[in-house]
């Protein structure tokens, strides 16, 4: 341990559903009572507030929450605040106040990341669509051909690797399987039927390689990480977790002008950062919007070559709960919701404090990796238990 | 119907082109890079001297996907969304259609050329295959 370092104190999650009425404010609310209190803080302690990507106001549903609004709302006293899209993805949230923290700009960093997307897309008149005569920025790249959705870039990513390097559909099928399968455990998942390769293999597809099981679920609801001081730590009553490394990466922000995802730039970049190596880590918890995302995410970070994502994960044993790299152990965003990116971080702290229940991994784990991200943004995070 | 691009000084060589049956890429005129999508300097050496240059329309399926899902209750489904490489403009990849052929038909390494759909004021670069 060292004063110098970042650390995960508290962790928190409001309830995870669809078509919430709770406000997003109160399923924020909600996880920061929770992470306050595993941290045994109190809100007068917290001194900074990240968030990913901000309140957009044209698309509530995508980020109904901004740090402005939870700031004023619960009465912090902020002497460090950031809350914005331009990041390297979701986690990057966390990577700034952990930066904050390390140069003594705050002490207790909220960082949260609440979604409304099923509730926004069953109460229009309350959470409009956005409306546009035409479009500008990266969509005029992409929604003219009617490549609307990510999951038809992702799906491209996908295609060339199965292409190239033959990956199967019946390999690729254990994310969504073992996703389903741990959320089974997990009391809070979305979707806690476990799913079966024959329910996976008759899907419809959405954009082939990728059938319906290999996408995440509109949902609602709030997810915390407080990023504490080092020097800070006397404060706290649970288990300090400590960001052992972090990593980012932004090249081509076009989805279709980078040869791979950012992720196998900045799975590299992980381990520069640490004497750790990919066979320390004992749980990988790791994006998984689109099912391909994660197979990039172990390749890129060594848990395997590239190209031989596919064989790492055919039959699911080994990213199993009791497997030699248990793989998204709540379920990720395929079985507990569309938490996006961080419900990886969440899920990673709640591991190695041993606090999982049904779902916990055996074995005392240590390390784990969190990752956020997929096409041209990533970030990944080391979390230790010293 | 398919949504559109709002023009502007950028972009306009771009979604233009076709209306004189011209593929259009912004090109650095001092270090030939490619630029895509188009800006007024050179992602590679910063120069301004960047101008749309019109390239041959031909390139090579680098990947793509068949869409099933319709987005919209109007969309006709299913299609094929790729990613082509462009001829003669190295390191630039269009997203685009395949068109003019059954969605099985198209694999990756597969030969295309450029088909300009006009809807309004923009020339939409599709592609079909090259026979």
């Amino acid at each position: 341990m060292s004063t110098h370092d970042a650390y995960i104190s508290g962790v928190g999650q409001s309830e995870i559903g669809t078509k919430l009425t709770r406000s997003p404010l109160l399923l924020t609310l909600d996880a920061v009572r929770e992470a306050l209190d595993e941290a045994g803080l109190t809100i007068g302690q917290i001194d900074g507030v990240s968030t990913y990507p901000g309140r957009v106001p044209a698309f509530l549903g995508f980020s109904p929450v901004g740090a402005d609004e939870l700031v004023d709302a619960l009465g912090i006293r902020a002497t460090w605040y950031a809350g914005g899209g331009e990041i390297t993805s979701q986690l990057g949230a966390v990577v700034a106040a952990a930066m904050a923290v390390r140069t003594g700009q705050a002490r207790h960093v909220i960082c949260f990341r609440t979604v409304y997307e099923a509730a926004a897309l069953s109460r229009p008149d309350e959470y409009p669509r956005p409306q546009r005569d035409r479009v500008d920025g990266m969509s005029q790249w992409f929604a003219p051909f009617n490549a609307i959705s990510a999951v038809t870039w992702t799906a491209q990513y996908a295609m060339r690797h199965f292409k190239k390097y033959g990956m199967t559909r019946e390999q690729l099928a254990q994310i969504a399987l073992t996703g389903r399968a741990h959320a089974a455990l997990n009391p809070r998942a979305l979707v806690r039927e476990p799913l079966s390769m024959d329910e996976y293999m008759s899907a419809r597809m959405i954009s082939s390689p990728l059938c319906l099981f290999d996408c995440d679920r509109f949902t609602d609801a709030s997810t915390v990480i407080i990023v504490s001081a080092g020097d800070a730590l006397d404060e706290i009553k649970c288990t300090p977790v400590r960001i052992a490394a972090m990593a980012g990466s932004v090249e081509r922000l076009s989805w279709d002008q980078a040869e791979q995802m950012a992720c196998y730039a900045t799975g590299k970049d992980l381990w520069k950062q640490t004497d750790y190596k990919p066979a320390d880590v004992d749980t990988a918890q790791v994006y998984d919007g689109f099912s391909f995302q994660a197979v990039a995410w172990l390749e890129s970070l060594g848990f395997c070559e590239l190209g031989e994502g596919g064989q790492f994960i055919e039959g699911g044993k080994r990213i199993a709960l009791d497997g030699e790299l248990p793989l998204n152990t709540f379920g990720g965003q395929i079985g507990a919701g569309r938490l996006h990116g961080f419900g990886f971080a969440h899920e990673a702290v709640v591991q190695l404090r041993g606090k999982g229940g049904a779902r916990q991994i055996p074995n005392d784990p240590k390390l784990a990796v969190a990752t956020s991200g997929g096409g041209p943004l990533a970030t990944a995070l080391l979390l230790a238990r010293d | 119907m398919r949504a559109l691009p709002k023009l502007d000084a950028d972009n306009r060589a771009f979604w233009t082109g076709g209306a004189e049956g011209s593929l259009r890429l912004h090109q650095c005129q001092d270090c030939k890079t490619f630029i895509h999508p188009p800006r007024p300097v050179c992602r590679k050496c910063l120069s301004e001297n960047v101008r749309p240059t019109a390239v041959a329309g031909t390139g090579v399926v680098d990947t793509f996907t068949v869409n099933h899902q319709k987005w919209s209750p109007t969309m006709e489904v299913p299609f094929v969304i790729a990613r082509v490489a462009v001829d003669g403009a190295p390191g630039v990849y269009l997203t685009t259609n395949i068109v003019g052929c059954p969605v099985d038909a198209v694999d990756v390494g597969d030969r295309v050329r450029v088909k300009f759909e006009q809807q309004d004021d923009v020339w939409l670069p599709l592609f079909e295959k090259v026979s």
